[in-house]
Formats: structure tokens, C-alpha cells, sequence
């Protein structure tokens, strides 16, 4: 081999060697962190060398795993620094997590998604128990399976965040279990979880001080148990039952425990408090100047308009009344007004509400305005509030959304530009129309 | 004024030089400089001190593009990224992306020298640049922007797209 030969040979090696011709490989990989797991995807098929340094473990510290696809053939090396895993809906099963678990990952992975896996059993929490010593946060949203997560309190001084929502197998006894975490968990979402009791609730209150976000079913579950959660928990940013058999007597309740950091109350189905109950209430946060940043009242058909001429909440972002139906137009505009940060109005199904006070108002924080179902409000009215707000989203009675005047698609297709996906929480990048919109920008 | 004048002022006034790959001499204010991490640790070393610091990596209009950028944001507290965020390119405000409206050879160099110079806002801003050269790109698409030559056979090519299919959209 002559010298101009080997010369030639040594330029294509590191040609070749290197992704970006120019750049060294370590602000190649740089760049790449940059860009989110379709783009990686793509990149990976460009050229061997690109292949291989998009492969690099490093660069897969956050991953969504949509299927269990060739799972041990290539998927663990790549996450064998993996810290953030969401495999939600992935088909991934038992045996599949322990081969996970067992190996590097194990260690690295501080965020672990598995929900609506309704394969996984009980086991998979032995193996996430035994080798995840650094999990903090662990969502089983919809593993109907997972009954037993004493496995869990291997992991008591790191994990801070369970959730255990859409489960109709668990029972009471997860407090058991959960209570030896005391103080430490700050975020525990039991919604949809109707076997969960008083007695369990009591337990709850009595040894979970820390919580910080509390998201329960509330099905049969009267109000003393309640009271003592607000009591004992007094760190509480966010409170959330989807299925509220509550009465007045807890709203007595919150008045005399309201803990100055609840910014996030959701009473949905609340139909057994009264009017007088939410004047008292309202009466009280105004008095207090305590102000929620997200308040969800919907199917609390007791919300009226005297109910509401009490409401004064300068911090508001978020307010939903779908289906209280004795809500009307006498003082919809009013309580926009006293809201000046107002950016979320719902208000599903109320059926005698027009809209027409409306017209030629311009709310400049309000983004979306929920009419789905109320059958009075007209289309021309609509068009009347997009003309002064070309910037609002609109959804009307058939959950179709204007903006600027003009029809944009259904509402569970419509999404907001600006809106960052925050794939940490999940709550990120929601359609217009979404009740989980109540849950935005809570930090915990 | 100038009597008023404090001791910080005296410092913030102060002027360095930087020669560039040709030999050029640049003088720049020394906080403009200091957004260098290297430039800021030699003067710390070297202390008081007239004397030219020659960069030899860097080339003149490199080195003008360079200080454009840190007189842009001499005034901005430098935030050091924490690993653990999460990293995005969708956050460039309107002078940086003005800013890095170069060539591709230009924007590689100014890479290259915000790599050894240390300044980690400028290197970021760049990566950024460059990622979003890759984003919503077609394999064929970036080998286009980027010249690079195709070395899969089919079958691999078959075979990497079955390797990343957990990782797609169903």
C-alpha cells in the first residue's frame, strides 16, 4: 500500500467514524440529545455510523416504549440508562418488566409508566421493588391485576408518587401498605378505585401527612373520613374526587381545615351539597382571600346563581360546571369579570345558559369556552363571542370548535399550539374539550 | 461621572485582546469575554496582564460572530442547564435563531468554537440549530442536508426499521 493509499484509507475511516464529518463525536451526540425519539428514529436509518450513535444508551435517558416488539433483542441496551420509561399501553409483560428491572435499568430509572397494562400482575412489583432503588415516581393507572403493593416498601425512601387510578380490584389494604411511607409520598391517585372505604380514608389521614396531591373515587365514602384527610394533610395543593357522595357537613369541614396551599379542588357529582352549603363556602374563601387556581364543581346541581354570586376567586385559571345545570346567564359574565386570570370556562349541558351577555365582551385571559350540549345557545351568538375574542376556542352544542368565527375540527381533535407537552406529568398536550385540564400546571 | 465612578465600573470598563487563527487582534470589554469560561479562567490564572490571548482555533469572522453573540447577552446571567431537564430545541428566541441564519460550514465552526472556548449558552444555541436541521426530516431527507452517503444494505435497512418499531407510534 502506497502512502497516498493509506492517507486515503485513514480520511474515510474517520469519515466514517463520525456521524457530522466536522464535528467530534461528543457534540455529535449533543446535538442528537436534542431531538425527541421520532427524529431519533429517523436518524438511526440515515448511515451505519449515524445507526450506531443514535443507539448510544446516553441518549435514551427519557423513552416511550409503545410495543413489546423484538423486547430482548434490542430495546434493553438502549435503555440501559434509561431514567424516564413510559410504556403506557404497551402490552409489556411481567416477564418483560423483570427483564428490565434486572439489568442496568433497574438502578437508572427514576419514572416508570406502566399503566393500562392489564397483563401485569402482582409479581411485576416484586421485581420493580427489589431492583428500582431509585424509582420516584410509578404510575399503574388501569392494572387492574395489581391488588398487593407491599413490594413497594422496599422502595420507602425514594418514591414519592403512586398512582393507582382505574383499579376495581384494590382494596383497603393498599393503606396498610402505604402507610409505612408516612410523610415521605407527596402524590397518591386512587380515582376510579370504588372498593377504596372510610376505614381505608382513615387510615389515609392518619399516617399519609405528606400528600401533597390526592385523587380518590369517593364513591360511598361519607364525609367525617374526608374532613380528616384536610385536617392531617395540610400540605395539600391538589384534592380530587370524581365521584363525590359528600354533604354540606364536609363543606363545613374544609372551611374549618382549609390548608392555605389547596390550590386545585375537584367535587365532581356532588349533588347532595346545597346551595346554602357553596354560598357558605364561597362566602368563607372570599372572606379568607383564599383562591383556587382550579376549581371542577361539574354535576354539583346545587351550583346556582346565588350560589355563584358569592364566588370570588381574583386567582381562578380554571372553572368547570358542566351539567349544574341551574346555572344561567344572570351572572356568567360577572364571575369572568371577578376571575381577571380566567383562561378555561366549562360549562357542559347547562341548559338554560344563552350566551348572550357575551356578545361584544372581550375576555382577554379566557382560551376556551365549553358550550358541548347547551342547547340555547345559538350559532350566531357564538360567532358574536369569537369576533371580540378571535383568539378563544369555542366548543358548541355538537362539541364542534370555532376560533376566529370558523369551525376547527371536534373537540377531542383540537389541541392548543402553545401548550408544551410535559411528558413528566402526562397532563401536557390536552384537547380543548378534556376535563383533565383541571389537573394543569400542578407541580406536584 | 468618572469621579463617581466605583471600583466594579473600573472593572467592567476593562478591555482584553484576542488574536484570532490569522493573527488578528480583537479588544474586547472584559465581561464580554469573561461569557468565554476558557477566556475567564486564563485571566484568573494569568492575572493583571496586557499581553494578546492568542486563539489558534478560532479564525477572525468566527471570532466577530463569537463576540456578536456575547455582547448580545452580556448582560444575561448564564444559567448552566441542569442534565436532568428536558432538552427541547423549540426555545430559541428570535435574535439567536437571526443569529444562527449561516451557512452550514459557519455554523459548524462557530460549534467548534464555542466548544473550546466554553461558552456553553452559545454551544447549546448551535446543537439546537443543528437539531433542528434533523427534525421532521426523512432518512434520505438528512443525508441530502447533511451529504452522507447511504451504506445500508436493504436487508439492514429492513432491519433497523424492525429494531425501532417499539419505538413508534402504533
Amino acid at each position: 500500500m502506497n502512502q497516498e493509499q493509506a492517507l486515503q484509507d485513514n480520511f474515510d475511516l474517520k469519515k466514517y467514524d463520525r456521524p457530522l464529518l466536522f464535528l467530534p463525536n461528543e457534540i455529535t451526540l449533543l446535538i442528537f440529545s436534542f431531538l425527541g425519539q421520532l427524529d431519533k428514529v429517523n436518524a438511526a436509518r440515515v448511515s451505519r455510523v449515524w445507526c450506531d450513535a443514535i443507539y448510544s444508551p446516553s441518549l435514551w435517558h427519557e423513552a416511550m416504549l409503545y410495543n413489546v416488539k423484538g423486547f430482548k433483542n434490542n430495546i434493553l441496551n438502549r435503555l440501559s440508562q434509561v431514567e424516564f420509561l413510559e410504556a403506557r399501553a404497551s402490552g409489556i409483560s411481567d416477564e418483560e418488566v423483570r427483564l428490565l428491572v434486572i439489568g442496568p435499568a433497574g438502578k437508572t430509572l427514576k419514572v416508570l409508566d406502566l399503566s393500562v397494562g392489564p397483563q401485569l400482575t402482582n409479581k411485576c412489583l416484586i421485581y420493580i421493588g427489589y431492583h428500582c432503588v431509585n424509582l420516584e415516581k410509578l404510575f399503574l393507572e388501569g392494572c387492574n391485576q395489581i391488588t398487593d403493593i407491599q413490594p413497594l416498601e422496599m422502595l420507602v425512601d425514594r418514591l414519592k408518587t403512586i398512582v393507582l387510578s382505574y383499579n376495581e380490584n384494590l382494596s383497603n389494604a393498599v393503606f396498610w401498605n402505604l402507610s409505612s411511607f408516612g410523610d415521605r409520598i407527596t402524590k397518591l391517585d386512587l380515582d376510579g378505585c370504588p372498593q377504596i372505604s372510610d376505614a381505608g380514608i382513615e387510615h389515609l389521614a392518619a399516617h399519609l401527612h405528606g400528600l401533597r396531591y390526592l385523587a380518590i373515587d369517593g364513591q360511598g365514602i361519607n364525609d367525617a373520613p374526608v374532613i380528616s384527610i384536610f385536617e392531617h394533610c395540610t400540605d395539600l395543593v391538589l384534592f380530587s374526587m370524581s365521584f363525590c357522595d359528600l354533604t354540606d357537613v364536609f363543606l363545613d369541614g374544609l372551611i374549618r381545615n382549609l390548608c392555605p396551599s389547596l390550590r386545585y379542588l375537584r367535587l365532581r357529582k356532588g349533588a347532595a351539597f346545597t346551595e346554602i352549603g357553596f354560598c357558605r363556602l364561597f362566602e368563607h374563601l372570599t372572606l379568607r382571600g383564599h383562591s383556587f387556581v382550579s376549581l371542577d364543581l361539574s354535576e354539583c346541581t346545587n351550583v346556582t346563581n346565588i350560589a355563584l354570586e358569592s364566588l370570588n376567586q381574583p386567582q381562578l385559571r380554571r372553572l368547570n360546571l358542566d351539567w349544574c345545570w341551574n346555572v344561567n346567564d344572570s351572572n356568567i359574565l360577572e364571575i369572568l369579570k371577578r376571575s381577571p386570570k380566567i383562561e378555561e370556562l366549562f360549562i357542559t349541558g347547562c341548559n338554560d345558559v344563552t350566551c348572550e351577555s357575551l356578545v361584544g365582551e372581550k375576555i382577554a385571559s379566557l382560551k376556551i369556552l365549553n358550550l358541548f350540549s347547551c342547547r340555547m345557545v345559538e350559532r350566531t351568538i357564538i360567532c358574536g363571542i369569537s369576533k371580540s375574542n378571535p383568539s378563544l376556542y369555542i366548543v358548541d352544542y355538537y362539541g364542534e370548535v370555532y376560533k376566529d368565527g370558523k369551525k376547527i375540527g371536534l373537540m377531542d381533535q383540537v389541541f392548543i399550539k402553545e401548550e408544551k407537552v410535559d411528558s413528566q406529568e402526562r397532563w401536557g398536550l390536552l384537547n380543548v374539550g378534556s376535563y383533565l385540564r383541571f389537573y394543569r400546571g400542578n407541580s406536584v | 461621572m468618572a469621579t463617581g465612578s466605583t471600583s466594579t465600573n473600573i472593572s467592567e470598563l476593562k478591555k482584553i485582546k484576542l488574536t484570532s487563527s490569522e493573527g488578528t487582534e480583537f479588544v474586547v470589554d472584559k465581561d464580554v469575554g469573561e461569557k468565554s469560561i476558557l477566556l475567564k479562567n486564563m485571566l484568573e490564572d494569568v492575572g493583571e496582564n496586557d499581553m494578546a490571548i492568542p486563539l489558534p482555533n478560532v479564525t477572525g469572522p468566527i471570532l466577530t460572530k463569537v463576540i456578536e453573540y456575547c455582547t448580545h447577552h452580556r448582560d444575561d446571567f448564564f444559567i448552566s442547564q441542569d442534565d436532568d431537564n428536558k432538552k427541547t430545541s423549540d426555545d430559541i428566541d428570535e435574535w439567536d435563531s437571526e443569529f444562527c441564519k449561516v451557512d452550514q460550514g459557519t455554523l459548524f465552526e462557530l460549534i467548534l468554537a464555542a466548544n473550546y472556548l466554553d461558552i456553553k449558552p452559545l454551544l447549546d444555541l448551535t446543537c439546537k440549530t443543528v437539531a433542528n436541521m434533523i427534525k421532521g426530516k426523512s432518512p434520505e431527507e438528512i443525508r441530502k442536508t447533511f451529504n452522507i452517503a447511504n451504506d445500508f444494505t436493504p436487508e439492514e435497512e429492513i432491519q433497523v426499521k424492525r429494531e425501532n418499531e417499539w419505538c413508534e407510534e402504533r
